[in-house]
C-alpha cells in the first residue's frame, strides 16, 4: 500500500485566501451524480457556496465577499 | 480506539456503531436512509427505521467506517472488536463532489493553506463546499445545518 502511493503522483488542493480550492494533478472526477468524469488536470472547486457553476468556482467568492 | 462519544443502537439482530471522531460528514448515511439516520433527531439512529438488510447496506457506505455493525450473535460470543481498517486499491486520487455536501478526496494527496503551509491529512478526508464550516478547510457538517444545496 505504501509503495504503491509512492508511486503515485499527488494531487495537490491549494485553499486560496478568500476563493475556490485548486485542485492540479492527475486524479479522477467523480460528479454529485455519482458520474465519473475526466476533467484535466487542474480545477478550481467552489469553496463559498455560492457558484451557479457548481461544483465549479464561478468567482461568486468576489460578489458574496467570501472572507474564509 | 474506544472514545467516550462512541455510541451504540441494537435493533436486537445487529448493533450498528458511531464514531463520531472518525466522521467525515460523507452525508452517505442520511442520503440513504433518512428513516433510520437523521442528524435532526435524538438518538440519531433509529433502529426500527428500516429492515435489518438495509441498514446493512447504508452502514457498509460509510466511507470512514465511522459508522459500522456487528450481528448481535457474534457480539454474544465475544466477537465485537471494531472493524480493520479497509485496505482499498486506490491506483489513482479521487476527487468526489458530495451533492449538497463537502469534497471528499481519497488517495495520495496534498492539502496546503492559504499561506501555502501544507496540511497534515489523512488519505482520505472532506473539504468544506458550504462556505461556512468552522473547520476550514475541512468539512464539519454545517452544510446540513445551513441547508446547503448544491451539485
Amino acid at each position: 500500500m505504501e509503495e504503491e502511493n509512492r508511486d503515485m503522483e499527488h494531487v495537490e488542493f491549494k485553499i486560496i485566501e478568500n476563493g475556490p480550492i485548486l485542485v492540479t494533478g492527475d486524479f479522477s472526477f467523480v460528479d454529485s451524480t455519482g458520474n465519473r468524469r475526466e476533467l484535466g488536470k487542474k480545477l478550481y472547486i467552489c469553496r463559498c457556496g455560492k457558484s451557479e457553476a457548481m461544483p465549479f468556482c464561478d468567482r461568486s467568492h468576489r460578489l458574496n465577499c467570501f472572507n474564509r | 480506539m474506544m472514545d467516550s462519544k462512541d455510541r451504540d443502537y441494537t435493533n436486537g439482530e445487529i448493533t450498528v456503531y458511531w464514531r463520531p471522531a472518525k466522521c467525515i460528514h460523507a452525508t452517505t448515511c442520511y442520503k440513504e436512509l433518512i428513516e433510520v439516520f437523521n442528524p435532526r433527531n435524538r438518538p440519531w439512529v433509529n433502529m426500527q427505521g428500516a429492515p435489518t438488510d438495509r441498514i446493512i447496506e447504508v452502514v457498509e457506505k460509510c466511507p470512514t467506517q465511522a459508522l459500522y455493525y456487528k450481528w448481535n450473535k457474534d457480539i454474544k460470543e465475544g466477537k465485537h472488536s471494531a472493524p480493520k481498517e479497509r485496505q482499498e486499491e486506490v491506483k489513482r486520487t479521487e476527487v468526489k463532489v458530495m451533492k449538497d455536501g463537502p469534497l471528499i478526496i481519497r488517495g495520495n494527496f496534498k492539502v496546503f493553506d492559504e499561506q501555502g503551509n501544507e496540511l497534515k491529512t489523512m488519505k482520505l478526508t472532506s473539504l468544506c463546499r458550504c462556505g461556512n464550516s468552522n473547520k476550514m478547510p475541512f468539512c464539519d457538517g454545517s452544510h446540513r445545518k445551513i441547508g446547503f444545496e448544491a451539485d
